[in-house]
């Protein structure tokens, strides 16, 4: 049986440095999206990244998501530096440390719930194993959707494709959860309780969340926030709650 | 020369097919792409799919022409009988299977390079 990861000695789960990030590099359209990031996410982290429409915090995402390669500057993610690596590398790490929620839950459509949540242990291992199933039913009970495992998306609510979704970045047993707008195809309750279960995958799973988004009164409720303005970080606040 | 120009008609019957195929799953690749799924494996899951349908297609193929030509021999007009070897069955499958991977290759590489931000943001 997959157990929940015991923290490791260091709480550092990713480490940003002089991150900058272009686009068109090298023509006469070039254009820097984010000019010069610093940040350290810690395995407490609850944490949200919020700031204006073309801020850069999609880019931002995909650069912590190894989804994408930094311009100028480093990322590390567990302690490994990532720039050097290959593709091959950072998608193995990727699938391995990190999960991801998007804005649309990009289930798929001909699987179950239970079959999407083993999705990204079938990616790398293959066919499941009786742990591998039982430990997926765990995640769907943790996300309060244990009856519904054998629905098809389609017969779910949005609530409960999110959740499904949830229950899937989990199942890798990441270390930090990137979560893209989570809630913005969502009504206000059910939001409020897509972040209630944020953050006790939180504490919980001991995994750091890194949320995306637009709402003030869901960021308010983390325990960090990260403020992103024209491709810089112009606060990155903790709540006084926490030591 | 006729088996040659059928095989070409299967191999481009099949890459247009998958050529699609890869453009409507975009978003799903991309997904599984964030999730770890390497490149290699991506391109593996379509070039089964070309092969797959190379097979299925020559076996629903030789059953249909089979069928044809025994009603051909047995209810026809009699002047002569069309001869089929039941060697040539196999071998055209496992002909019509490697045209099916073959032409698999050129959409299967387009599918495992695609970049996984902008397959997810595919709309």
């Amino acid at each position: 049986m997959p157990e929940l990861e015991a923290a490791s000695g260091s709480a550092e789960v990713l480490r940003l440095t002089g991150l900058r990030k272009s686009y068109a590099v090298g023509t006469p359209v070039e254009s820097e999206v984010l000019h010069g990031i610093d940040f350290l996410i810690e395995q407490r982290d609850f944490a949200a990244l919020i700031g204006p429409s073309g801020s850069g915090k999609s880019t931002l995402l995909n650069l912590l998501g190894l989804l994408d390669t930094p311009t100028v500057g480093e990322i590390h993610l567990l302690g490994e530096a990532t720039s050097a690596m290959d593709d091959d590398a950072r998608t193995a790490l990727r699938g391995t440390a990190l999960g991801f929620v998007f804005q649309f839950h990009h289930l798929l459509p001909a699987f179950s719930a239970l079959e999407n949540v083993l999705l990204p242990r079938m990616l790398r291992h293959g066919r499941p194993t009786a742990e591998d199933v039982g430990y997926a039913r765990r995640l769907l009970a943790d996300v309060g959707l244990e009856a519904l495992a054998q629905r098809k998306p389609s017969q779910l609510s949005g609530g409960q494709q999110q959740r499904v979704a949830i229950a899937r970045a989990l199942m890798t047993q990441p270390r930090l959860l990137l979560a893209d707008e989570p809630t913005g195809n969502l009504d206000t309750a059910t939001a409020a309780e897509v972040f209630a279960l944020f953050r006790r995958i939180n504490r919980e799973h001991r995994c750091a969340v890194l949320v995306v988004t637009h709402d003030p009164r869901l960021s308010g409720t983390c325990d960090r926030t990260i403020e992103l303005v024209d491709g810089r970080i112009v606060s990155d606040k903790r709540s006084g709650s926490l030591a | 020369m006729i088996s040659v120009f059928v095989a070409l008609s299967v191999a481009f019957g099949i890459a247009s097919v998958l050529a699609v195929s890869v453009v409507q799953r975009t978003r799903e690749i991309g997904i599984l792409r964030a999730m770890g799924s390497p490149r290699r494996q991506i391109e593996r899951v379509f070039l089964l799919q070309g092969g797959v349908l190379g097979l299925l297609g020559s076996m629903a193929g030789a059953a249909a022409g089979y069928i044809l030509v025994w009603t051909f021999n047995t209810f026809g007009p009699g002047l002569f009988p069309i001869p089929v070897a039941p060697a040539l069955i196999p071998g055209a499958m496992a002909i019509a299977t490697l045209a099916g991977v073959l032409a698999a290759a050129a959409p299967a590489r387009r599918a495992a390079r695609l970049d996984p931000v902008e397959a997810i943001r595919y709309a």
